[in-house]
């Protein structure tokens, strides 16, 4: 190992050293704009993070093009703990370019937008000086070269989602809400901790390049696998904690752009990615289980919201699960290829809703309706994203969909499990699923008529350029071209010459019975008519599966009778002994007054007293009469001659 | 000369300074008192005359009672004075009157 807070890079080339160095300088740059954002001024502080992330962007390209075969990894010693050294490592790999294009130029664009949407925010610099600790803690985790590293970036993903989440501090939805995903990703991010332990345990390294070799090891323990999902579970808000992502909604909407494309849930994904070869095949099971139930899940909890941002939310949870689902099959290509393509999007469909909610000052769905015309630049957008969404054939979104579906048949045949032939078919039918909520929401917002009485449709209008620019760049992004010629097939495209190319059944019927699904559920979406928000059916889905109920009547009301017991407790019996001791104390004081008093004073006072009377007696004998004197004065001559004779 | 018993002396002695001793300690009158301290004073010359046949000479202990006489004469006079002196400031003679040194 090197000299302390020596960065040595292992391919020693100059142009090797030069990459390095740039790698580093990405990482700190968006750091850097933490600072300096924050104290800028309110009018330069948007330029002025617009210009550092667009300095990030042409820096991570130029990394990314220019990547060698080897990854770059960066080592330096950081603590040494009794012997045992912890090191602080970064990795610059394929994956690692292609998250950092991702995080810049998402966050680029989000930050362009939000110059225009949050014009009228006084604490526009703290905005912004968030969102920069937001994209460099992201990049942190992208660039974390061992495990310790991608935890401590991992928790300030946490921190700044924290205070994103909860900007508008004073709605105390918000606050509430950032608080919810703080907490909820605490408990994902303490299985993740002791993952990180267990991983230290029995392989006495964190490093993810020594960890990488897999032919060191015959079969990782599951335990191991499943503890650090647990962080994913958190971070990537999979069932059981997907609660907080809807709620995160209360955030700024660019804030939820980002952080449902590029910055916070992708973390968990890029987690599962680093970490494959820790996945024990029973791990993998798990995965795929809670991957799958997730998409199913937010698939039906985004049929029948009527928030515009809360259906897009659980759209998110749903494709996050999708991502998993293709992360425990071992499908890393697919998941990253579909992360990447969710990225712009998902992004662009959140500019979009913001572009509505900014024109119409509503986020209820019900109360939109007609809006095509009067948002010609946002419809089109938004109905671009949609269908890479839902996976319409030409959109990016079905080439990555084709890619994890794919894998996943291929995965069912090999996985030897009973119910695994069930999965695929689940992960299919949620892809139709998708295609309903979206149709549902294309149809309340853009078709039909306009019903929202508090702004007048001659008063809903485009945004500026500012806003539209980023949504327009994120629409073209989300067509099929840029990732693959062949708009049916990803094979042979660019992509998966970084990713590793997922092994694909031959399916011949699979890309028709997956079109035929998206048809058939976006016919469903536009021709479905709105059923009684009373059904239980609807409940179920608007209430999430009655996740958040449940928490509330298993865990957060008996942990709260529990606090509420522990503390009685703490008052009768803690606080009782401490006063039992007091007043214990307190009498053995008065005891202690009363021996001092009768005791020792007694024994002065006594004193006193007694020379008191004894010079009474003496003064007694002092009459000043001449003749007792005498007398006395004779007795004791008396008494003296007595004595001598 | 016929010789007395010189016991006898000693009992007057005795019996006289006794009366003294006793009007010393009884009476109040501070002239009394005086005329008491005399008695002793003669009771011891009694004793000293008395003792004085046994001297080779005869003459040490009478000697030593004119002595005692010339004090008691000058002790007398002295007394007298102040007696009178303290009549004058307190109004009496009477001893147990005279508590001035109590305070």
């Amino acid at each position: 190992m090197d000299e302390w807070g020596y960065l040595r890079p292992e391919t020693p080339t100059f142009f090797g050293m030069l990459q390095s160095l740039l790698a580093v300088c990405l990482l700190l740059l968006p750091f850097v704009g933490f600072l300096t954002v924050s104290l800028a001024s309110r009018r330069l502080a948007g330029p002025l993070a617009v210009g550092l992330t667009a300095l990030g962007l042409i820096g991570s390209i130029g990394l990314a093009v220019s990547l060698p075969e080897q990854p770059i990894t960066l080592q330096a010693d950081w603590a040494t703990l009794s012997g045992i050294s912890f090191g602080i490592g970064f990795r610059v790999d394929g994956l690692a370019g292609l998250m950092l294009v991702i995080v810049h130029g998402v966050a680029l664009l989000v930050q362009v937008y939000s110059l225009s949407y949050l014009l009228d925010e006084p604490r526009l610099s703290r905005y912004f000086a968030y969102l920069q600790l937001f994209i460099g803690a992201m990049l942190g985790i992208v660039l974390a070269g061992n495990l310790l590293v991608m935890y401590a970036f991992w928790e300030l993903v946490g921190l700044a989602s924290y205070l994103l989440i909860g900007f508008y501090a004073d709605r105390p939805a918000a606050s509430q809400a950032a608080k919810k995903a703080f907490l909820m990703n605490r408990v994902g991010d303490m299985g993740m901790l002791i993952g990180i332990f267990l991983t230290y345990y029995y392989y006495d390294t964190l490093d993810l390049a020594q960890l990488n070799h897999t032919d060191l090891y015959a079969v990782a323990p599951t335990a191991v696998g499943l503890c650090l999902f647990m962080g994913c579970v958190g971070k990537s808000a999979q069932f059981p904690l997907l609660t907080w992502l809807p709620d995160a909604m209360e955030g700024p909407t660019p804030v939820s752009a980002l952080l449902h494309a590029a910055t916070m849930v992708a973390a968990g994904v890029f987690l599962l990615a680093r970490i494959q070869p820790l996945l024990s095949p029973d791990a993998r099971a798990v995965i795929v289980l809670i991957g799958t139930i997730t998409t199913f899940w937010g698939g039906y909890s985004a049929l029948f919201q009527t928030d515009i941002k809360k259906v897009l939310a659980f759209s998110t949870v749903s494709q996050l699960g999708l991502m998993v689902a293709a992360m425990g099959m071992g499908n890393v290509g697919g998941a990253l290829f579909h992360l990447l393509t969710h990225a712009f999007f998902k992004a662009g469909l959140f500019l979009s809703a913001g572009s509505v909610i900014h024109a119409v000052h509503t986020q209820d769905m019900r109360q939109m309706g007609g809006l095509r015309r009067a948002l010609p630049v946002t419809f089109v957008a938004y109905t671009v994203c949609a269908a890479a969404l839902a996976g319409v054939p030409l959109f990016s979104g079905f080439l990555s969909k084709e890619a994890i579906l794919g894998g996943a048949f291929a995965w069912a045949e090999t996985a030897g499990i009973s119910l695994a032939a069930g999965v695929p078919v689940l992960l299919l039918l949620s892809s139709g699923l998708t295609a309903l909520y979206m149709a549902r929401q294309w149809r309340l917002i853009f078709l039909g008529q306009y019903q929202h009485e508090a702004t007048p449709l001659s008063g809903v209008h485009e945004a500026d350029g500012l806003m539209r620019v980023p949504v327009v760049i994120l629409a073209l992004l989300s067509v099929a071209f840029w990732f693959s010629v062949n708009p049916f097939s990803a094979h042979g495209s660019w992509v998966f010459g970084i990713l590793p190319l997922p092994a694909e059944a031959e399916l011949p019927w699979l890309p028709p019975v997956s079109v035929l699904l998206v048809l058939l559920g976006g016919w469903f979406g536009v021709r479905l008519r709105e059923p009684n928000p009373t059904r239980l059916y609807v409940q179920l889905s608007v209430q999430y599966g009655f996740l958040d109920r449940a928490y509330q009547w298993y865990i957060i009301t008996p942990a709260i009778k529990a606090a509420t017991l522990l503390n009685r407790a703490d008052q009768r019996l803690v606080d009782g002994a401490v006063n039992g001791a007091g007043i214990g104390g307190v009498v053995l004081a008065h005891l202690v007054h009363a021996v001092d008093r009768f005791g020792v004073d007694g024994l002065v006072n006594g004193a006193a007293w007694l020379a008191g009377r004894l010079g009474r007696l003496t003064r007694s004998v002092q009459n000043g009469r001449v003749q007792s004197y005498i007398t006395v004065a004779v007795v004791g001559l008396l008494i003296v001659l007595w004595w001598i004779l | 000369m016929q010789s007395v018993d010189s016991h006898l002396f000693l009992i007057v002695g005795a019996a006289l300074f006794s009366i003294g001793l006793a009007v010393v300690l009884l009476k109040r009158h501070a002239i009394v008192v005086l005329m008491g301290i005399e008695l002793m004073l003669n009771a011891v010359n009694i004793n000293l005359v008395a003792f004085s046949q046994y001297d080779p000479d005869r003459i040490q202990g009478q000697m030593l009672a004119l002595f005692v006489m010339v004090v008691a004469a000058a002790e007398s006079a002295v007394a007298l004075a102040i007696v009178l002196q303290v009549y004058r400031h307190f109004r009496t003679a009477q001893l147990d009157e005279l508590n001035e040194l109590r305070q």
